[in-house]
């Protein structure tokens, strides 16, 4: 009886201590090492919320310089070649992949994203309308899907992406655009508690540019 | 005369008033000389195409296209017409989704101050509100809006008031920001908003009763037959979900545990709050000892989604609810499962990765500050390329073969050293998935020794290949354009002042990427903090569950020996005793005769 009695007592205080008697969910108090992980490192200087807020506001006054630039080299680049190029994606994504993300890279840099929700289509989308100088620019469509078991919180797993090169004349106006299918048979939820799932992801991606005079 | 000729040939050329906008300004004024008065169906048509690019999506090339269209010189008799107030409207929001904030900020306080009123004036505020609000520059917003001479109307006052709430509340002055919320109108679209802040700002004040009748406000209906009801924004639903969240929690805590239960059953299964719902209606049903029903609200949570910010403790919880019923071998593998789990995440969480498994992150979400430390060096490096960008067009347009794209040595550089931090990054995940997959083993110190040699090499590498990436970008944005080769040379001061302007910009934009990747280090840190704690906790009580499972189940042996001792037999033995009573089908029962048969049972 009394070797129960202290048994009892030790039960209510562990639990107590894990805060399973609480009234209400409990919260992460407890700092335990769990086994096997490294030594915890050396505690490491507070982050400064101040700080962290200028620095946030100092790369917003360097993006209103850049686009600032963008902006009257596009107004430049306009009079002085009038060399226009204009990118549309249409992509048609068979259930049950979701289209999930569009990117579109020019010159290797981000020009156009969005995400997407539920769609699995887009009729067609408008990624970039500007002038730019005259010449060989790179243009690369980025297409990010997710399968029926993926989940929405964390990145999409399914992606494609194609690129091409157009070459963009004086008072000329270049239309470029990329036309994307996706098609596959991921695996479904009974293959994925399996031992062998398996699943295939095919994107038939075709880019074609053509350039009228103005 | 000739002396001061040859003085002015050879000096610098002045900087032009007004930096490269103004050098461009004499440039575009000069070519639109011949051009004569910009006509209204060109800028319709320049607004119908950025439009379409703005509503896809697009606000890189909405803001570039919109904002050049603006500095044609021949839109300036037309500042006021309603149509150059409309590309205003919308080159602002492209630049805030460009996170050019200032300049957004600028146009729509023009906009939304300027006598007599444009017609955007009120979109202006609320779409300045909304940009100040996602960003969290309250200080820079409200100093514009408080030079203000003119009398606001009643929707302004809203909105300044709930912008000031907000700014105050973030700055820790309560009763200040109490009061400002207050003055929010319920008719308001930020109605809902106010009164859920002020229900948090009574909680936090010790004030249950107060918060809870504000709740109880906001989640309120008005029923009236024939009459409908309207929402005055997409997040007054959000809000009122919230509302009913916040108003379980407060019963729960106070012990009305079936209230509560009410409160949180409001939630519609298919909204995206219904997991936390049902987690915390789970944790009300427990306290009423409902442990079926608890366990039934877990297995609805968990087929919903397997990433929650509370997934070990629900299934902790849902060990316990197996306890509760004496189901001691079901529960035990549960507990089992999470101490494993808790032992990976936490030694992905040592493993300081540049950007945290998303596994890790959704089990313990980083707080706001540091998720805003890892986003910020990515930003500088999203900027640093742009600019980058815009320098190798400002070459080309210097350039007497435009259409010619520089090369540059850097730029094969540039890329194998972006292949080398790839690798790196690729590198450190595979660490850390080795160390996930060790923590649950038993200990092997001599793994554990040579994984953390590797992760000195690599941390060693890591900072090398940074140093050697910012030298390159400083060398980059050290290298002037030469204008003087341009095929025009009327260009050659705007070209100067745009290329001094350019990599100014640059270098500051290093130099604030240098310290935003220190910043991201110190949230690294600050993270692993908050994993080991929140996997230290998980451990602990996964492993007391696992514990009380043991003890359980012993508890129930010696029960049955107890029982035993004074000739009770539990009703499993005598089902036992009563099987082995009987005799197999192949055998028959025969009564002794001493023949002693070979095959013959005693």
């Amino acid at each position: 009886m009394r070797l129960r009695r202290l048994r009892l007592f030790v039960s209510v205080v562990l639990l107590a201590s894990a805060g399973m008697l609480r009234a209400g969910p409990p919260e992460g108090t407890s700092v335990a090492a769990p086994s096997g992980a490294p030594p915890p490192s050396p505690a490491a200087p507070a982050l400064d919320s101040r700080a962290l807020g200028e620095l946030a506001l100092e790369h917003s006054r360097v993006r209103d310089v850049l686009l600032a630039t963008e902006a009257r080299l596009s107004a430049l680049e306009e009079k002085l070649f009038d060399s226009r190029l204009r990118v549309r994606l249409q992509a048609e994504i068979d259930r049950p992949f979701r289209l999930a993300e569009v990117a579109l890279y020019l010159d290797d840099e981000l020009a156009f994203r969005q995400d997407f929700s539920g769609s699995a289509t887009v009729e067609s989308l408008k990624l970039f309308d500007g002038f730019l100088s005259p010449g060989r620019h790179r243009l690369e469509v980025r297409l990010a899907a997710r399968g029926p078991n993926d989940p929405e919180s964390g990145p999409p797993g399914y992606r494609a992406a194609c690129g091409t090169v157009v070459h963009l004349r004086e008072k000329a106006v270049t239309d470029a655009d990329f036309r994307a299918e996706g098609d596959g048979d991921p695996p479904d939820a009974a293959a994925l508690k399996g031992n062998e799932p398996d699943g295939t992801w095919t994107v038939d991606c075709r880019a074609r540019f053509e350039t009228s005079s103005r | 005369m000739l002396i001061l000729a040859v003085i002015l040939l050879l000096s610098p050329p002045l900087p032009v008033p007004g930096g490269p906008e103004g050098a461009l300004d004499v440039f575009l004024q000069q070519a639109a000389a011949g051009d004569g008065k910009i006509r209204e169906e060109s800028l319709q048509r320049a607004l119908r195409d950025e439009e379409v690019v703005c509503l896809d999506g697009g606000s890189r090339s909405c803001a570039v296209r919109l904002a050049a269209a603006l500095l044609d010189p021949r839109t300036r008799p037309l500042s006021r017409d309603l149509l150059l107030d409309n590309m205003r409207f919308l080159l602002a929001g492209a630049l805030a989704d460009e996170g050019a904030l200032g300049r957004a900020r600028e146009i729509l306080v023009e906009l939304w101050e300027r006598e007599p009123a444009s017609a955007f004036r009120a979109p202006a505020l609320r779409k300045l509100v909304d940009l100040t609000t996602r960003s969290g520059q309250f200080e820079q917003t409200l100093s514009q809006i408080m030079r203000l001479g003119r009398g606001l109307a009643s929707d302004e006052r809203d909105e300044v008031a709930y912008l000031k709430g907000r700014a105050l509340m973030r700055m820790g002055h309560r009763a200040e920001a109490e009061s400002a919320l207050a003055s929010v109108s319920r008719t308001s679209r930020h109605g809902a908003a106010a009164l859920y802040l002020r229900a948090i700002l009574a909680l936090e004040s010790g004030k249950d009763d107060q918060a809870e009748d504000r709740l109880c406000e906001l989640v309120r209906r008005p029923r009236r037959p024939g009459k409908t009801v309207f929402f005055l924004s997409a997040g007054a639903l959000q809000v009122i979900e919230h509302a009913w969240l916040a108003l379980g929690s407060i019963r729960h805590d106070r012990g009305e545990h079936p209230r509560a239960v009410d409160a949180f059953r409001v939630i519609d299964p298919d909204s995206r709050n219904s997991p936390e719902a049902l987690y915390r209606m789970a944790w009300s049903l427990f306290r009423m000892n409902r442990h079926r029903q608890a366990r039934l609200a877990l297995l609805e949570l968990f087929e919903k989604t397997s990433r929650f910010p509370h997934f070990a403790l629900a299934r902790i919880l849902l060990g316990y609810t197996l306890l509760s019923d004496c189901r001691t071998d079901e529960a035990e593998p549960i507990f089992d499962e999470v101490l494993r789990q808790a032992q990976e995440l936490a030694a992905l969480g040592a493993a300081g990765l540049a950007r945290p498994d998303d596994r890790l992150l959704t089990q313990v979400p980083a707080e706001a500050d540091v998720a805003l430390a890892f986003a910020l060096p990515d930003q500088f490096r999203d900027t640093l390329g742009r600019l980058q960008w815009a320098a190798l067009e400002m070459e080309r347009l210097s350039s007497p073969l435009p259409s010619r794209a520089p090369e540059h040595p850097a730029e094969r550089l540039r890329t194998q050293m972006g292949d080398e931090a790839s690798r790196a990054r690729h590198l450190r995940q595979r660490l850390a998935a080795a160390r996930a997959a060790l923590a649950a083993r038993a200990e092997d110190p001599a793994m554990q020794k040579a994984l953390s040699e590797f992760e000195a090499v690599l941390n060693e590498a890591d900072s090398r290949l940074l140093g050697a990436q910012q030298r390159l970008l400083q060398a980059v944005f050290s290298d002037s354009v030469d204008p003087s080769q341009s095929s025009r040379p009327e260009l050659r001061r705007y070209l100067e002042a745009e290329d001094a302007s350019l990599r100014a910009a640059g270098q500051r934009c290093l130099e604030l990427w240098q310290r935003a990747e220190a910043m991201a280090q110190k949230a690294r840190g600050e993270y692993a903090r908050a994993v080991r704690e929140a996997t230290g906790a998980w451990i602990r009580q996964a492993s007391i569950g696992r514990i009380d499972s043991v003890i359980g189940r012993k508890q129930a042996l010696e029960v049955e020996i107890q029982n035993l001792a004074v000739g009770r037999y539990p009703l499993s033995l005598l089902r036992e005793l009563a099987e082995a009573g009987l005799i197999d089908e192949t055998q028959e029962y025969w009564p002794y005769d001493g023949e002693d048969w070979p095959d013959e049972i005693h």
